[in-house]
């Protein structure tokens, strides 16, 4: 019996309806799987960028804590102990007779007087809330003048536009950046001079620390394993990330260093 | 013998040589292993029924009575390997001896074992178990964030296959008993498209599966 040309037709329907159905089943399928797997796989990227961020801010609140401790130590028992040593020396000026004794006393006082101005200065410089009360500006040229009190190097600081205040937050980052760019010049590059400028742009904050050293091979020092290169360099980058700036070193053997700075300013009311 | 059913056999023939080819190259894999034997039960028992329907002219549907609740328990530890919920694992235990019990009273009170009704009961609550294990595993594979690209699993073809099989078959089977009465014609146009094409589709799957696996 020769198949009926409905049978044919129906074969045909039937077989396109399957071939369709299994195919629609497969593509919906992986179509969706993929986009759930997409969505997961940005979920999970967000969350541990968050973390990272929240070890990052964790660090730098405890680091802060640590040197504003130190910071108060430093004044309120060295500082004040050296107070009660200059007295004790203007006691004992007054009283000795003899004049070289005298002379000699008095130059300790004024080297015991240098070292409490020291300590104050440094207690300053550790203590994040200087920043928080004078500003980044001043709390820097204060950074700045006790290199340049050590008569070891030149600092020059020169800001350009109107400044205004990045937030306590970003400038406390800003300044302990600041702190261990300067420190890397003074510790490695034997440099004479140290120049700092800040551009205040309506939309863009930027710092350049420039020094005179003798310079570095920057991308060879990154590459290091972490055991072997310190953790200054590293860090700074990633303070940079965290307060939503760009960090770049710029270094050339015999040449000096700049590290530069660039935040995205977001003016309040716009 | 028709030359559907030729092609049909020698496809299950094909997969069951991939099975065992997989099996040995993947370290006697747990999955390979139920495979093989799923599919070499399967080269079995259609050996036997071609061999018999050709030597003699009795109705050998008797035979399914002993090879679906056997193909049942062992697509349940086929996929017991692969759910991740245990509440899931510890239901498709389950499964097993009251779908062996159902089977059981089904062949010898309700059908008759030797009346030789082909595919009775067994497609009543075999079959859409059937659809429903895989069915569940895709489910899993769709939750599970971890899975880049799920081409490359073996039992992502398997599940399709089988559920796509299966549920035609649930469907011209509820309907044959009917249908074979009224139109003989359109049963076995139905019987190709319903049966016979999705076999060939389920095990092209199988072996695309096996074949694309990769680690
Ligand atoms: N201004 C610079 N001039 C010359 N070399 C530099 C300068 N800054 C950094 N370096 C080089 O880069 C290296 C890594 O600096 P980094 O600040 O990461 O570590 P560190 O200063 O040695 O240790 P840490 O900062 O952790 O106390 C330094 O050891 C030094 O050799
Ligand atoms: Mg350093």
């Amino acid at each position: 019996m020769a198949p009926s040309i409905e049978h044919l037709v129906l074969a045909i329907s039937i077989g396109a309806f399957l071939f369709l159905l299994l195919t629609s089943f497969i593509v919906i399928f992986l179509l969706l799987q993929k986009r759930k797997y997409q969505a997961n796989q940005k979920k999970t990227a967000a969350m541990q960028a968050a973390f990272q961020q929240e070890i990052l801010q964790t660090q730098l609140e405890v680091q802060n804590l640590t040197m504003q401790q130190l910071g108060r130590e430093l004044h309120d028992n060295i500082g004040q102990l050296l107070s009660v040593l200059r007295l004790n020396l203007n006691v004992l000026e007054e009283t000795v007779e003899d004049e070289g004794t005298r002379g000699q006393i008095a130059e300790s006082n004024q080297i015991v007087e240098q070292t409490i101005a020291d300590v104050r200065a440094l207690t300053k410089s550790l203590d994040g809330d200087f920043v928080k009360d004078f500003g980044f500006i001043d709390s820097l040229s204060h950074e700045l003048q006790r290199i340049r009190k050590t008569r070891r190097y030149q600092t020059e600081i020169t800001t350009s536009g109107t400044p205004y205040s990045l937030g306590y937050q970003h400038e406390i980052v800003l300044f302990r950046i600041a702190q261990e760019v300067i420190n890397n010049a003074l510790k490695h590059a034997a440099a004479t001079t140290l120049h700092v400028s800040v551009g205040y742009e309506p939309t863009n904050f930027g710092i350049t620390i420039k020094d005179n050293g003798k310079g570095f091979d920057y991308e060879g020092i990154m590459r290091n394993e972490l055991s072997k290169s310190g953790a200054g360099l590293r860090n700074i980058q990633r303070r940079a990330e965290l307060i939503g700036g760009k960090c770049v070193v710029e270094s050339k053997i015999n040449e000096g260093t700049t590290v530069c700075i660039k935040i995205e300013h977001f003016p309040v009311g716009n | 013998m028709a030359f559907s059913q030729y092609i049909y056999l020698s496809l299950l023939i094909l997969c069951f040589f991939i099975s065992l080819s997989q099996y040995v190259k993947y370290g006697q894999a747990y999955t390979y292993k139920v495979l093989f034997f799923l599919l070499g039960f399967g080269v079995f028992t259609e050996v036997i029924q071609f061999y018999m329907q050709e030597t003699s002219n009795k109705n050998v549907g008797f035979i399914y009575h002993f090879y679906n609740p056997i193909e049942y328990i062992l697509y349940a530890f086929l996929y017991l390997d692969f759910y991740i919920s245990t509440k899931a694992k510890k239901t498709l235990l389950w499964s097993i001896p009251i779908y062996l019990i159902f089977a059981i009273l089904g062949s010898l009170f309700v059908y008759g074992i030797l009346d030789g009704k082909k595919d009775a009961h067994n497609h009543i609550i075999g079959d859409p178990l059937k659809v429903i294990l895989p069915l569940y595993y895709l489910y899993e594979l769709y939750n599970d964030d971890s899975q880049e690209s799920v081409i490359i699993l073996p039992m992502f073809w398997i599940s399709v296959g089988t559920m796509f099989f299966f549920s035609l078959v649930a469907v011209f089977m509820s309907i044959r008993v009917e249908l074979s009465s009224l139109d003989k014609e359109l049963e076995r146009t139905l019987h190709f498209w319903l049966n016979t094409v999705p076999n060939y589709v389920m095990y092209i799957m199988y072996s695309i599966g096996m074949l694309w696996h990769r680690q």
